[in-house]
């Protein structure tokens, strides 16, 4: 598995606060959502979230 | 089916009907005769509250039918998991049957079947079709208490291969566990099962909130590590089966379970299952997965129909750099779900496609509620007209 911060906001719009997964879905820091609570334990691993990969990413 | 006379049977709170939903639901069932199915009639009694959801089966948003692989515990229809832990070889299909491969007079159910067998069943494998309710939907179960009450458990099952199998009730933090069996007497034949369990009144269950309060586990076969001597009895432990159980269906290719209609409702005796319309059982569903598509298209599908679409357009003036789009959910998500956009043009997750460019280009989540969320994307050119296209699926599963 593989998570992505977020791009910087375009201008004018709010940040995102949200992580990205490998496979595209954009994952909010609720702690009642199922994902955001894999991406912690993913994290408590040791592990941690590449940069954005570029808005050219191919998500699969 | 008779309409039941006596005295009125609901409660008046100052001149308004105590319970406005069970009535609604009594009314439904008296104009529905009950469905004319096979299901047990306790006379005149009223029916229960269906805490399952999806009891039918019908409603597979994330899949529209296809298969899934069940090596990640994934979902399958709405509000069913289907999990496949074999470290010896076994793979296994899951996916919505249609009419013909469920029980008389019904239209669907929930398939698994074994695409090759385990060579054997170590320690720590299963294969389970699961549910898990919030723990606001077992609110009134008491559980963990003194008071807690009787459960029972109504569905159909079918089986290739004769025997004793397990259900599985269990919190939401597996530390406790009540196992149960039942027997598929003749294999490749329906049957209707109820079972009627105690209330726990040891353990900590969360009664309340929107995380997961309770787990019902149609177990298919376990290893020894979930399983347990001792059967019908609540335990301090995370239990799938019991001790010398078959676990054939991991083993046997070609094998194959499914899972009908099924009704989890408080009380020791099952009573009438109520079909809700389409539509009011797919509004609960998407409490925890709602999708842009229509009913009955894949997502992923390259189609307009349903879309998210920005679009503006000016003869002159300034160039579009950026734009967002609200995604208002027809339901109330359980928790902010998690979002994937996929253009509706090519079906590219994480993906918007840019009409007027004619390409696909990154699409960012923003501001994800419960009701609703946006979506923000750049045009791949500046341009005085922007016409952004995106699907998206909201998904806050437990």
């Amino acid at each position: 598995m593989q998570y992505y911060l977020p791009p910087p906001p375009a201008e004018g719009m709010p940040a995102s606060d949200c992580i990205v997964r490998e496979d595209g879905a954009w994952i909010p820091p609720d702690p009642a959502n199922r994902d955001w609570a894999e991406y912690q334990a993913w994290v408590a691993e040791g592990n941690e979230a590449q940069p954005w990969p570029g808005n050219d990413h191919v998500f699969a | 089916m008779p309409l039941p006379i006596g005295p009125f049977p609901y409660q008046l709170i100052n001149g308004t009907l105590a319970d406005a939903n069970q009535v609604m639901a009594d009314f439904n069932w008296l104009l529905n005769g009950v469905n004319s199915l096979p299901w047990p009639l306790p006379g005149s009694q009223i029916a229960n509250y269906n805490k399952l959801l999806n009891p039918f089966m019908e409603i597979d948003q994330a899949n529209e039918g296809a298969a899934t692989n069940p090596a990640t515990n994934s979902f399958s229809i709405d509000g069913y998991r289907v999990g496949l832990n074999s470290t010896a070889g076994g793979v296994g299909a899951a996916q919505r049957q249609a009419a013909a491969a469920s029980p008389l007079g019904y239209q669907n159910s929930l398939g698994y079947t074994t695409a090759t067998g385990a060579s054997s069943v170590p320690a720590g494998d299963y294969a389970q079709i699961f549910t898990r309710l919030e723990a606001d939907d077992i609110n009134d179960t008491g559980f963990g208490t003194s008071n807690a009450q009787a459960l029972t458990l109504s569905f159909y099952a079918y089986c290739t291969i004769a025997g004793t199998y397990y259900v599985s009730f269990s919190n939401g933090a597996g530390t406790r566990s009540y196992i149960t069996p039942y027997t598929i007497s003749t294999a490749s034949t329906w049957q209707l099962f109820s079972i009627a369990i105690p209330g726990d009144t040891a353990g900590t269950w969360t009664l309340s909130g929107n995380t997961t309060g309770f787990q019902v586990s149609w177990t298919l076969g376990t290893g020894t590590t979930y399983q347990t001597v001792t059967t019908n009895t609540w335990q301090s432990a995370n239990l799938l089966g019991a001790t010398g159980m078959s676990n054939a269906i991991l083993t046997t290719t070609n094998a194959g379970f499914r899972l009908g209609p099924c009704k989890l409702e408080v009380g020791s005796a099952a009573t009438p299952m109520l079909r809700q319309s389409f539509q009011q059982e797919l509004a609960r569903c998407q409490r925890y997965y709602e999708k842009s598509y229509d009913a009955g298209t894949a997502v992923g599908t390259s189609t307009v129909t349903g879309q998210s679409q920005f679009f503006a357009g000016l003869s002159t003036g300034p160039t579009w750099a950026g734009i967002s789009r609200d995604i208002p959910f027809k339901t109330n998500k359980r928790a902010a779900p998690t979002i994937t956009l996929y253009s509706r043009n090519t079906g590219a997750p994480g993906k918007v496609f840019d009409l007027i460019n004619a390409a696909d280009v990154a699409g960012s989540i923003i501001q994800q509620g419960t009701s609703t969320s946006s979506w923000t994307a750049n045009p791949a050119a500046g341009s005085s007209t922007v016409n952004l296209n995106a699907h998206w699926v909201a998904d806050a599963r437990l």
